[in-house]
């Protein structure tokens, strides 16, 4: 990651985003967070926006505040729902509720984000998928699919801005501490360890890591990608 | 103000240079064609068109504002059929704004 960089993280007021908009905050970087509701977050390099991902109409005077800053750099795309439940045991508005925010909201504001970084020539969008993913667990049937379909966004965004030093990654999380990860259940977090090669709960400087490879200047040939932490593929 | 959003325009076209699907360079005249028919362009260049004029509408003007809107587009027809349409639908946007 480039000093002094401007990154937006959609989904900042708690879990990943959170710990990563503290991180990058305090190491200097002009940080905009996104989320529906206030962040307690105070640190000079950090900046709050509430705003709504799946609502275009909260996003664009967001994005105007991010404009009128200059060039963005880097987009995290944090924001997510997970409601775990077997397929036929879960509600449609909880399915809905999880492709709003997980997969229509990663296509909203990856457009705003866009018309930034188009301007700036330079952009590294980098998305959470999951190991629901390769592992397609049972119990997580849309929260699953609604991480393939990130991966697709990416890839295929990645095929439409391929004439401009702009990148489209994802990054797929095993077990990170987060409200994400209380939701499930004891069962369902064991049963999910037990099919990792590395089953140990992700750290801040871990993702930090894969982040800051997506973001660099060095990684402009690295897109359309997924990297898994875990062991798994 | 249409005279300066039109020059506006002609510079984000400038910029992008764009050429038409026939291969030839946009004419810099309102009735030019930029999107549809058989001399428009292509639709990938048209989006670094939109960005262009974006870019300009922000750095002339210090408004930010989204061309490519559901909200805006559906009250016009054919916004981006000529460079023309495209200043008269950037004129509005920007009243908006």
């Amino acid at each position: 990651m480039r000093p002094g960089s401007t990154i937006l993280i959609a989904g900042s007021r708690q879990g990943v985003g959170r710990a990563l908009a503290e991180h990058y905050a305090a190491s200097g970087h002009t940080v905009f967070g996104l989320s529906r509701g206030d962040s307690d977050l105070v640190h000079p390099h950090y900046q709050h926006i509430r705003a709504d991902v799946t609502d275009e109409k909260t996003l664009k005077p967001a994005f105007a505040r991010v404009a009128d800053t200059g060039p963005l750099h880097v987009l995290i795309y944090s924001a997510a729902v997970v409601r775990p439940g077997y397929a036929l045991l879960i509600g449609s508005s909880q399915a809905e509720e999880m492709l709003r925010t997980n997969l229509l909201g990663a296509f909203l504001v990856s457009r705003h984000a866009l018309r930034l970084m188009k301007r700036g020539g330079f952009g590294r969008l980098i998305y959470f998928s999951s190991i629901a993913v390769p592992l397609g667990s049972a119990g997580n049937v849309v929260y699953g699919a609604t991480k393939a379909g990130v991966e697709q966004l990416a890839y295929s965004l990645s095929r439409e801005f391929g004439r401009d030093d702009i990148t489209f990654n994802t990054i797929g999380i095993s077990t990170f501490a987060s409200p994400m990860l209380d939701v499930l259940t004891d069962k369902a977090v064991q049963e999910a360890r037990a099919a990792l090669v590395k089953p140990e709960v992700v750290q801040v400087d871990e993702l930090v890591g894969a982040i800051n490879f997506f973001a660099s200047h060095a990684a402009r040939q690295i897109t359309g990608q997924s990297l898994y932490f875990g062991g798994v593929r | 103000m249409r005279d300066d959003i039109l020059s506006l325009v002609y510079s984000a076209i400038e910029e992008v240079d764009p050429l038409t699907t026939e291969g030839k360079p946009i004419e810099r005249k309102p009735e030019a064609r930029l999107l549809g028919g058989d001399n428009g362009v292509d639709s990938l260049t048209f989006v670094n068109l939109v960005v262009a004029i974006e870019e300009h509408v922000h750095k002339t003007f210090g408004k930010s504002v989204v061309l490519v809107d559901e909200e805006n587009m559906v009250a016009e027809e054919h916004p981006f059929r000529t460079i023309g349409t495209m200043a008269d639908y950037v004129e509005k946007v920007m009243n908006k704004a």
